[in-house]
């Protein structure tokens, strides 16, 4: 069934990761992404391997399930390793083979190699920090939150916040519904699943242009049955979930500043070890 | 005690912008609700009476004549926002189809939702959504996704947004059609226990008779009119008028008066099953002795 889709990919838990407040968790994944791009020596994106096997680790996620996360992007990833080692135009490092026009340098497998693992360095942490352990709605609250001092130069910051949480609250329905219109068709004898790609896309129009006219109606309904209870944009609003947070935030945000300024000083002051990027 | 919503002569058109003729779709309706009644509309579709919910939670506004609701006249001028937020809050709605009306990932953020745009306080709301979940029964399920609810549950947990307001009458605009049978009486069951426990005036439009036969006053609209204003028991015997605007009298009542036109001598005014049954046997036992 398509509905079984979960929303996201969180997985309950109360691990100390879990339990950060939503709006530090963005902050450390910005620090986290700036740190991991950042890094220009071999031996600081070890330490920065450590340290994200480390968060895996305390917020208690299977590996398997990180795994999982990487699986789709193999073809990403191995399309990166292959442009960088035959694409490079630099020179430098030993030449390991020349054949016509192509020329591999071991240099080149060093930046090859350091991309490859800032990409999956990169998913693993993020989809650690936030999506598999912050549910969207806290997530959404936190983005509300944090963009608040915009809504001072009238940027809609509750507007957009609401959007996006009825967005989520429709996605399964709009799954369900997708199934249900899919199901119409199959059973009028539409063939969605056989053809060239071009004639699969030609045959989901039929499903599609339904669905398009029922979240209209959706959208309309949904409108009416808010204003009917008495909602008026944020004007006069409380809200129930107040985020609050804890002493763990501010450790967790100094360790992630302590992160990002080793990674600085490594790349200044560690001799040795190969320059990439 | 005096009439919380009242209107008088109202009427209200549809179109007629670009020189086409606009479709009246309620015309002179006065009526007076008091508080604390439960009152079920009965229409056959297009009959008006969605229109007449959505004119008393002030979604349209009459053409011509007035409705008070709470001391308040409402005219075709229209209200400003803040006049109508009083009102809303008064008022609540629940509507026919249980997925479009649910706002949020979780069930107690959903029925947090409207005490949030009252501006309550984070222990009232807090409050509140415990009670409201406790009265439809869905306590249980706070934590839950709306979309693994069944259609009843989703409805209850409608409902439950709507108490958790503190309205004095909830208006149910068809909430039962689009439910199975089981989820349609979860939710007349919570109609009726508001109404009985917390004294909250009721409003079901419906075109399911046993559900209107559970009201204490049916009132019957069709063609934009009041047809039949009663107790159930008077309504439901005026068999002619309700077949004359497509509605069916419960099946028992039917069968009684088309025994009666055949000439056979019953009682009327028997609206349940187990009534029907009861004039029958009493019937068919007094022919045999």
């Amino acid at each position: 069934m398509i509905s079984d889709i979960t929303l996201g990919q969180y997985f309950p838990g109360r691990s100390p990761v879990h339990r950060l407040d939503p709006r530090f968790k963005i902050i450390l994944t910005v620090l986290f992404m700036v740190a991991l791009f950042s890094a220009r020596n071999i031996f600081v994106y070890a330490a920065l391997t450590l340290f994200t096997v480390l968060l895996v680790v305390s917020s208690r996620i299977s590996l398997r399930v990180v795994l999982r996360g990487i699986r789709p992007l193999l073809f990403i990833l191995l399309f990166t390793l292959i442009l960088h080692v035959l694409m490079s135009t630099r020179t430098d490092g030993r030449l390991l083979l020349e054949w016509k026009w192509l020329s591999v340098y071991d240099m080149d497998l060093y930046r090859a190699g350091v991309m490859v693992l800032r990409i999956v360095l990169l998913v693993v942490g993020t989809s650690v920090l936030l999506s598999y352990t912050t549910t969207p709605i806290s997530l959404t609250d936190a983005i509300e939150s944090l963009l608040k001092p915009l809504a001072a130069i009238r940027v809609p910051v509750h507007e957009f916040a609401m959007m996006m949480t009825i967005a989520l609250r429709f996605i399964p329905t709009m799954l369900e519904e997708t199934e249900k219109i899919m199901n119409a068709q199959k059973a009028r004898g539409a063939d969605l699943s056989s053809g060239n790609p071009f004639k699969r896309i030609k045959a989901l129009i039929p499903v599609l242009i339904p669905l398009i006219v029922s979240a209209f109606q959706r959208a309309l309904d949904l409108a009416t049955a808010m204003e009917c209870r008495c909602y008026r944009g944020s004007k006069g609003r409380t809200k129930l979930v107040k985020l609050k947070s804890t002493p763990a935030d501010a450790v967790a945000l100094l360790l992630f500043a302590a992160v990002l300024a080793g990674v600085y000083l490594g790349n200044a002051y560690i001799p040795i070890g190969i320059r990439v990027g | 005690m005096s009439s919380f919503i009242e209107t008088r002569h109202l009427t209200l058109d549809y179109g007629g912008e670009n020189g086409e003729r606009p479709i009246r779709a309620l015309s002179d309706v006065s009526l007076s609700i008091k508080e604390g009644e439960y009152i079920a509309i009965l229409g056959h579709n297009g009959s008006g009476k969605s229109t007449l919910a959505k004119l008393l939670d002030l979604i349209l506004f009459p053409t011509s004549g007035e409705i008070e609701i709470d001391g308040k006249t409402i005219t075709s001028e229209g209200l400003s926002d803040d006049e109508i937020f009083e009102i809303r809050r008064k008022i609540g709605m629940v509507f026919q189809n249980p997925d479009n009306q649910l706002v949020a990932t979780v069930v107690e953020e959903d029925v947090a939702f409207g005490p949030e745009n009252l501006g309550l306080p984070r222990e009232e709301i807090r409050a509140r959504i415990d009670a409201a979940l406790e009265t439809v029964g869905m306590r249980d399920y706070a934590r839950h996704a709306p979309h693994k609810l069944s259609g009843g549950q989703k409805q209850r947990v409608a409902i439950a947004g709507v108490i958790a307001m503190m309205p004095k009458c909830i208006i149910f605009d068809e909430s039962t059609a689009m439910l199975d049978p089981r989820g349609r009486r979860e939710v007349t069951d919570t109609m009726e226990k508001l109404n009985r426990e917390n004294g909250m005036t009721i409003l079901h439009i419906t075109h399911y008779m046993e559900e209107a036969a559970r009201a204490d006053r049916v009132i019957v609209i069709s063609d934009g009119r009041i047809l039949l204003d009663g107790t159930p028991r008077e309504v439901f015997s005026r068999v002619e008028p309700l077949v004359a605007c497509g509605l069916e009298a419960p099946q028992g009542t039917e069968l009684l008066y088309e025994l009666s036109l055949c000439g056979v001598s019953l009682p009327s005014g028997r609206i349940t099953v187990s009534e029907c049954a009861d004039a029958l046997e009493d019937l068919l036992s007094g022919k045999r002795g």
